[in-house]
């Protein structure tokens, strides 16, 4: 039985302004740090999302395999600075507030990045929503690639050492230290990618190899530049198969795309502390009844695809679950509260008792009107006159999800 | 399947299938290697062997690209045995490209020596492998991960 079982918030939008930020503008900052934190729980991780394409959105002047080019363009693009300095503020408030950083990559990457590709995926163009060529996942993800620049960027300028960010005011040409990282912000782990079996172009791209490639791709960029966080991966999205009206592929079932990756991945021996992530929507569905019932069917079935597929050597199979929660309708029912209440309760009871668990996430803190994934712990808010956002009322998981013991 | 997917940058692949791929030919490469899946098979982990795997760190002190080079050779390798796998399942199986797998034998063994479609310990039992393996564990979370709740 795990004791260790920690709590993880997720924070995916994209500025300081947002209200699912970590500030404390909404409040939110004040509830994970006074109200969870120090309450009778172990909250610890942040779970904070970047997506590349947001970073580099044209093409880079430096060739894929000049390091010291591509650090020098994230220390001084305009662009990436202004989501780099989002990110060390970010980052650098949870570390002032104890709270470890699990930086994910997003699923969004540059369309440079698939040269001569159509701009949505040809087997989605009649749908009602096309997966964009933003959603394809690198043709190159080798260690000699642009991705892997961006990557070993990021590592780099977060990398702690003994608990520390590495400060570097100067940036690029500071005495061979090549980023730049003013708040010296510093995170715990790294997961690169986001639900693969879910956003990307399933029916073009066999997407479980190029996740393969990912996964040892980043070991080799820790195994390099010296390890000093975690590498979490792929964050699965716990769906079923599902296909476009022509048939052909757009979802892989979280099962499938978990055997497919750990196939290729089976007697790897990672050089560094390598885990799989995953989301448990459904899962915390099956829960919704009773604050006691949680089955974990789907968690399970990634444990033990884990553990047989050997892929680190035999034993470990620790499972991040990175992304969580109950969705509320878009109209208010009440019934629905209560079984926010009972998912959150139950799957937190179920993980802690699942030696392969090692968190639990919370997807979001508030609910928005110009979101309808409302999963988050408070009602609906608004927007007044002057674009500020105004915070709903605490909902029952409030609580649930702060003292959960 | 996509064709333009089967493509290998860093390693070039042994005799007609390699004339085929440096030609850009990729579905007679594919056809050349589904026919002759053992020999080329057989190359490939000699290639494998040759390199000693996945590459150490340390020895590439200060040269990333050399690493990065030597990363992206061993994984090439090893996307050649599974495009191997998969022309062969096509030309002598008859299975669609690209709908079949690694049919979950794995591409190396505990050794980091490639493992053949079979997996017959027998056609690896003469290569060495990495003798780095022999005493390799898992490694531990770090410390900076602070699991211990």
């Amino acid at each position: 039985v795990s004791a260790n079982l920690v709590k993880m918030m997720n924070y995916p939008k994209l500025s300081p302004d947002e209200p699912n930020s970590y500030s404390g503008r909404y409040g939110a900052r004040e509830y994970l740090r006074d109200t969870v934190q120090s309450g009778p729980t172990p909250f610890k991780w942040l779970r904070i999302t970047l997506p590349w394409s947001f970073v580099q959105p044209n093409p880079p002047p430096y060739a894929p395999t000049d390091a010291g080019a591509a650090f020098d363009f994230y220390n001084t693009d305009g662009q990436a600075q202004v989501w780099l300095n989002w990110l060390d503020e970010a980052i650098a408030e949870a570390n002032a507030d104890g709270i470890f950083v699990n930086l994910c990559l997003g699923q969004y990457y540059p369309g440079w990045v698939t040269p001569n590709s159509p701009a949505v995926e040809p087997a989605s163009a009649s749908q009602p929503r096309p997966k964009p060529r933003s959603q394809r996942l690198p043709g190159d993800v080798s260690a000699s690639s642009y991705w892997s620049k961006w990557v070993t960027y990021l590592y780099n300028r977060y990398h702690a050492v003994n608990y520390q960010g590495v400060y570097n005011p100067v940036g690029p040409r500071a005495a061979g230290q090549w980023w730049g990282n003013p708040r010296s912000a510093w995170i715990g782990a790294f997961e690169f990618c986001n639900e693969p079996n879910l956003y990307s172009w399933n029916a073009t791209d066999p997407a479980h190899c190029v996740i393969a490639n990912m996964f040892q791709a980043v070991d080799g960029i820790l195994n390099f530049w010296g390890a000093a966080c975690g590498v979490i991966g792929p964050a699965t999205a716990d769906i079923g198969n599902s296909y476009y009206a022509n048939g052909q592929q757009n979802g892989v079932a979280y099962d499938a795309f978990t055997n497919n990756v750990l196939d290729l991945l089976q007697n790897w021996r990672p050089s560094n502390y390598v885990a799989w992530s995953h989301h448990n929507y459904g899962d915390m569905r099956e829960s919704r009844d009773s604050p006691d019932t949680a089955t974990l069917t789907r968690i399970k079935k990634v444990g033990t695809a884990l553990g047989t597929k050997n892929w680190r050597g035999g034993g470990d199979r620790n499972i991040w679950v990175t992304e969580g929660g109950y969705r509320l309708p878009d109209v208010f029912v009440p019934i629905e509260e209560t079984r926010q209440v009972n998912a959150i309760a139950s799957t937190w009871k179920a993980l802690k008792g699942y030696s392969n668990a090692v968190s639990f996430a919370q997807y979001l803190l508030h609910n928005e009107p110009r979101d309808d994934y409302w999963s988050g712990l408070t009602d609906v808010g608004f927007y007044d006159i002057a674009n500020e956002y105004h915070p709903g009322a605490h909902l029952p998981s409030w609580t649930t999800f702060a003292n959960r013991t | 399947m996509d064709l333009s997917s089967v493509k290998l940058d860093h390693y070039r692949l042994p005799g007609r299938a390699g004339e085929l791929q440096v030609a850009g030919a990729v579905q007679q490469m594919l056809a050349e290697l589904g026919d002759n899946y053992a020999s080329y098979h057989h190359q490939i982990a000699d290639d494998f062997e040759r390199h000693g795997g996945f590459p150490d760190a340390r020895e590439f002190e200060g040269d990333f690209d050399g690493y990065a080079a030597a990363m992206d050779y061993a994984v090439d390798v090893l996307r050649a045995e599974r495009f191997l796998r998969i022309a062969h399942a096509w030309r002598r199986e008859g299975m669609p490209l690209g709908k079949t797998g690694t049919a979950g034998v794995p591409l190396v063994d505990e050794r980091h020596r490639l493992v053949d479609r079979t997996n017959d310990a027998s056609k690896r039992a003469s290569r060495r492998g990495n003798p780095k393996l022999a005493g390799w564990s898992p490694p531990a979370p770090p410390r900076i991960m602070d699991l211990g709740g």
